[in-house]
């Protein structure tokens, strides 16, 4: 744990700076039925200066996000351990947590912090998951999400994805022709939020290399599209296409080395495949449709894809040895830009109801073909499913306004992060980070 | 080239008056590309006959002027066919534009704000391309065409109603020069 962090203090400290934005907030609009009861004592602190953070709350504040844990409201607490030894079950039992988790702070000679933590279970009283790890004030946010990682893993047996991160795009429209277009980077509660790429002309179309140090995107800088590769650390940028026409989805390989991509410079949108050691381009798709929005299967040896060679656009899957193409979905006018799930069972896509309006996220299981509708809200776009494939993120409205929400898999759970200035479109959930 | 001008006009618009054309002055080897490019209608008196042409600087009729405003071509949704309306208009371009091969043009595609950003990027091609591939097919050199999409990523009305996605779905003619079609 202190090796992980000592790497992540690293990783943050080279983040070259950049103008803050404001952070997203959290709504939560809908739990699961029957959420875990979990108390998250505010961590004892010995020091004189107040602490740069709330860790308890950042904890809790996790925990409920994931919709899975409802956790118990501090002015409801009969006493506040600091050390195992302080922990009364029964004060727990009574007020029905089933987990408790405790914590202590304390600082360390060079002035960073040290915190030790244990996740009790209250039924069978024993301590089933502790640590302690130390960092500076810097990272006590990545020190909280770490802290519900373990707690969300030793509770649901599923990886948490607390300590991840989001890309997003945000556009502040001045009029058609002057819009300032946003590249940003958050941690996945939408805190600590940074500009990473901006720009007068389109910016679109994030994707996370499988390492999570590389972004992916679409951009119209000098008045026509490329494809670009960016260090998120590093700042550092590289053309990878800038045909005539379209230049558009890249989405990263699962081994990190092609990109899957969308031309148009044979005059028509079809899928091709950059590998970005050799720079070779390979043409996938060949026909006189739309061919677009890309996806590698887990296993790297097939791509889904959006097209509208049957009329509508459809989501299909091309076998890249053969080139075979074959038809996924047959339910509705337009299912598109699908995404899919780490076992390569389902996909996440955007359908179209009966409304004009009605564009909502569903999840497609390939060998039934049965959709699933998850949202009811309006003009969903984007999904972007959490690397442990628990939630997914997703771009939709609310008034005027674009922003981002965020649904479990089995649609039981949802919360929004609502922005507080301009259209905050096209989530793109990160791979874990170690 | 004007020659042509004259005769594409009768052609394509029996149902137009054609007025101020140029002469064939206008075909002169001294006519220089800057000239045409940076406003014949201000000392451009040698490249076009008094003839109806009260504002001086037009090969267009003034009902041919008011259908080469016309710049924008609206689509349904999920669709890049052409509307038979639109026809005339685009016809009046392709004279423009195949009356002076240095006239150059971007067409932008364009989608709503539905459906997925990709997907829109694409779509917004195929409409720019099928504005190119008329004005192509009526004459006009490919070179002369630029198309770029924006999909939904530019929108000129705000809102989230079809009174302003009809709006959104379109094609934009944007030349080059400023003296395109004067």
């Amino acid at each position: 744990m202190i090796t992980r962090l000592t790497g992540l203090v690293l990783s943050l400290a080279l983040l070259v700076a950049m103008p803050l934005r404001a952070d997203l907030t959290i709504e939560i609009t809908q739990g699961a039925d029957n959420p875990v009861s979990v108390a998250v004592v505010p961590f004892g602190w010995g020091g004189a200066s107040a602490l740069p953070e709330d860790l308890a709350q950042i904890v809790a504040d996790d925990l409920e996000r994931s919709g899975l844990f409802a956790p118990l409201d501090r002015k409801n607490m009969l006493s506040l351990p600091t050390r195992t030894s302080d922990v009364v079950y029964r004060d727990w039992r009574i007020l029905g947590s089933d987990y408790l988790v405790i914590g202590s702070i304390g600082q360390t000679e060079d002035q960073r912090f040290r915190v030790e933590y244990y996740l009790f279970n209250v039924l069978n009283q024993q301590v089933i998951g502790q640590g302690a790890v130390t960092g500076g004030a810097d990272v006590m946010r990545d020190i909280g999400h770490r802290i519900s990682d373990l707690v969300y893993e030793k509770v649901t047996g599923r990886r948490g994805a607390f300590s991840t991160r989001i890309l997003y795009v945000t556009a502040d429209r001045h009029s058609t022709y002057n819009t300032d277009f946003r590249l940003n980077y958050a941690d996945a509660d939408g805190h600590r939020a940074k500009v990473i790429f901006q720009s007068k002309e389109p910016v679109l179309s994030p994707s996370w290399s499988p390492d999570a140090k590389k972004v992916s995107y679409v951009s119209f800088e000098g008045g026509r599209p490329g494809v670009y590769v960016q260090n998120i650390a590093t700042g550092e940028r590289e053309q990878i296409t800038r045909f005539p026409g379209l230049n558009s989805a890249p989405a990263w390989s699962p081994d990190g080395n092609k990109l899957a991509l969308v031309l148009s410079k044979s005059g028509n949108a079809d899928i091709y495949v950059k590998n970005l050691k050799s720079g070779q381009l390979t043409q996938i798709t060949r026909h006189y449709a739309i061919d677009t929005e890309p996806f590698w299967m887990p296993d790297g040896k097939s791509l889904v894809f959006t097209s509208n060679r049957g009329g509508s656009p459809q989501i299909y899957r091309v076998d890249l040895e053969n080139n075979w193409v074959e038809r996924l979905t047959f339910e509705g006018r337009y299912n598109a830009r699908a995404r899919v799930f780490d076992d390569g069972k389902s996909l996440v896509l955007v359908h179209k109801g009966e409304g004009a309006a009605d564009f909502n996220i569903a999840v497609l299981e390939i060998e039934s073909g049965r959709l699933r509708i998850l949202t009811s809200t309006l003009l969903d776009d984007s999904p972007s499913v959490a690397p442990n494939g628990d939630m997914l993120i997703y771009a939709t409205h609310k008034g005027n306004r674009g922003i981002l929400a965020a649904v479990s898999a089995d649609g039981k759970v949802k919360f929004e992060l609502p922005s507080t200035k301009g259209d905050v479109r096209e989530p793109a959930w990160s791979p874990f980070l170690n | 080239m004007q020659l042509m001008n004259i005769g594409k006009a009768f052609l394509l618009a029996s149902s137009l008056v054609v007025v101020g054309c140029s002469s064939t002055g206008g075909t002169s080897t001294g006519e220089t590309d800057s000239a045409t490019k940076a406003g014949s209608g201000v000392d451009s008196g040698s490249m076009t006959s008094a003839a109806g042409a009260t504002d001086g600087m037009s090969s267009l009729t003034m009902d041919e002027k008011t259908l080469v405003d016309q710049k924008v071509f609206l689509f349904p949704f999920d669709s890049s066919n052409l509307a038979a309306e639109d026809y005339n208009a685009l016809d009046i371009h392709a004279k423009v534009l195949a009356s002076d091969m240095n006239q150059m043009i971007t067409i932008e595609g364009h989608t709503d704000e539905r459906g997925t950003r990709e997907y829109n990027l694409a779509l917004g091609e195929r409409r720019a391309k099928a504005v190119k591939r008329y004005l192509v097919m009526k004459g006009v050199a490919p070179g002369q065409i630029e198309t770029v999409s924006y999909g939904k990523e530019r929108p000129v009305a705000e809102g989230h109603s079809e009174s302003v996605w009809k709006q959104n779905r379109r094609a934009v003619i944007v030349p080059a020069a400023a003296n395109y079609g004067n």
